[in-house]
Parts: structure tokens; sequence; C-alpha cells
């Protein structure tokens, strides 16, 4: 019986002993990281996926393409009737916030006051645009990965005859995972 | 008499004087002090390093602009004077011509320069009303990253 005792009192005293330790720990683990503000425009990356700055980065080229092409130019100050479409996903992740990116475009050809944006449910317009985000990924050793998106804008008319195509292309690589 | 003769002279000195003077030249950016790491020797273009590794070593050049429609399109010699190779990130922004930001929207774009080449920024203001372009140019800022030179 007095050796039961003698046991539980040992244990009960390394128990209390090791509380002791990490409490006294100045930085135990499990703390909450700080985090700091980072300039929205930056293009840090943790994954090999799209950030909201490559949507702006991938919107904002194909746009520019767009409004400087011969078939804008023309236009002048006459503002056809478009519609944005949402884009197509058709990258190997479907959790690409393909709104977003649906959202930048139209961003952009509104601001531009080149033409005017309506609604998918509008039933007077002159130009759809169709958009579709594609990606190809290749995997290396050691959890290194290359992946290409593509952003294409595609213009068609009423009748559905293609009148323009643009594309931009965003390239990332993945190095190999360290071990320490 | 005399007094006054002299009077009028003086005055018609400073007069004349005051008229020869060359109208003041007005600076292109007001307001900014000239720095080595900022360029403003064109009116139109504002090239401006963000890191110190970069002064001396990147310069703009062949400057162009053009009309595309309602909107003005910019095309930027940027030239490796070193012969290091550069991996860079640039961001473009417009100004209209009372030097008033109008796009702020680009987004930093990396651009990796071999020794002493020269690549080309293209880049169109999305806005009829711009007017100017400012470029800026640093080492690739990654706040994932803690070991690159920034400086």
């Amino acid at each position: 019986m007095m050796h039961f005792f003698k046991q539980t009192k040992v244990v009960f005293l390394l128990l209390a002993a090791s509380f002791f330790i990490v409490g006294c720990q100045s930085n135990p683990q499990g703390q909450q990281s700080d985090v700091a503000m980072v300039d929205p425009k930056s293009r840090g990356h943790l994954q090999a996926q799209l950030t909201m700055a490559d949507y702006v980065a991938l919107a904002e080229t194909v746009t520019n393409k767009m409004l400087v092409s011969k078939l804008v130019q023309k236009w002048g100050k006459k503002r056809p009737k478009v519609i944005a479409a949402v884009p197509v996903n058709n990258t190997d992740n479907e959790n690409v916030r393909m709104r977003d990116l649906h959202d930048r475009i139209q961003e952009t050809l509104f601001g531009s006051g080149v033409m005017r944006v309506v609604d998918k449910s509008a039933t007077d317009f002159d130009y759809v645009i169709k958009s579709e985000l594609t990606s190809t990924r290749q995997y290396g050793k050691g959890g290194k990965q290359l992946v290409y998106y593509t952003l294409q804008l595609k213009m068609f008319t009423l009748m559905g005859e293609l009148v323009g195509q643009w594309s931009d292309d965003l390239a990332m690589a993945k190095s190999q995972k360290k071990m320490f | 008499m005399r007094n006054k003769l002299i009077l009028v002279f003086l005055m018609a000195q400073v007069l004349l004087l005051s008229g020869c003077q060359t109208p003041p030249t007005v600076a292109e950016h007001p307001g900014y002090i000239s720095k080595s790491n900022l360029d403003d020797s064109d009116p139109r273009a504002r090239l401006v390093l963000g890191s110190k590794a970069l002064v001396g070593n990147i310069r703009m050049a062949n400057l162009a602009f053009r009309k595309v429609g309602q909107f003005t399109q910019a095309q930027v010699g940027i030239q490796n004077l070193s012969n290091d190779r550069y991996n860079i990130e640039y961001r473009v922004e417009w100004e209209d011509a009372n030097g008033f930001m109008v796009d702020q929207s680009g987004v930093w774009r990396r651009l990796t320069l071999s020794p002493t080449q020269i690549d080309t920024i293209m880049s169109t203001g999305k806005k009829p009303e711009a007017e100017k372009i400012v470029i800026n140019l640093r080492l690739p800022d990654d706040p994932f990253i803690i070991n690159q030179d920034k400086k």
C-alpha cells in the first residue's frame, strides 16, 4: 500500500513539473502568429494557385489587348452594348473564383467607357464577350510544380460570328520541398 | 531735377532688366526632389527605381506614345546597363495632363533582363484622359521570401 502511494506521488510530481515547464515557455507551441498588411498589388503566392492580383493581371492584359484592337478602335464613340459572360473554368482546379475574374474583366471594360455593359438577361445587345480560363500543370520530384494559366477572351456578334480573340498567359513554378 | 532723372533712369533700367529675364522654366514634375532613383527626364514619363541595387544599372530609353482610339498607349524600353541578370518587377500607373492619377489598377509584373538586354514594356491608359506614365521598378518583393536582397 505504501509502495502504491509512493508511486502515485512520483507520477503527480512529474506531471506537476511538466505543467510548470510548459507554463514557463516564453513561446509555447500553438501561439498565434503575427499578421502583417501587404501590398494588394504584390504577387506573393503560398501555393501554385491564382491569387486576386493574378486575376487582375490576367484581366487587365486581355482587356488591354481588346481595347486597342482595330475592332474596338472602329467603334469610335458609338459605345455598343456588350454582354460580358462569366468565364468558363477549364483549369484543373474547381476552386478558382471565376466570379471575381469576371468582375475584374467587367470593371475594366466598363471603366474604359468605350462600350455599354449590359446584363446577360438583356435582349438588346450588339456583342457577347465569352472568356475561358485553362491550365496545364506538371509535377516534378519533391513537390516541384510548373503551372501555366491562360485566359482567353472571345467576342461574338449577335449572329454568333467570332470577331475578335485575345489571350494572356501566366506561369508559376513551385520549388522542391525542403526537409529542414 | 537731376535726382529725378537718375530715378527715372534707374526705374527704366529695372523695367528693362526684368523684361529681358527669361520666363522661369516650369518644372515638368513640380514638387519632386531630384534623386538618383528617379528619372523624370521625359515630360510624359517618370521612372522610379524602388531598389538601391537597380540605381545606375537600369534605365528607361526609347519612349514612344501613340493614340489608339480614345486611349494612349506607351512603349518604354528598359535597358540593363550591367553584366548581371536581373529579375525585376514593374508596375505602371497613368496620370492625366495635370498630374492626377487616373489609372492605378496595374499590379506588379515580372520581367527578366539578361546582361545588357533591352526589353520593352507596353501599357495602355484605360481612361481617355490618361496622358503621362509612371513606371515603378523594384527587385521582387514577396512577403514569404525573407532572405532575398531587397536593397
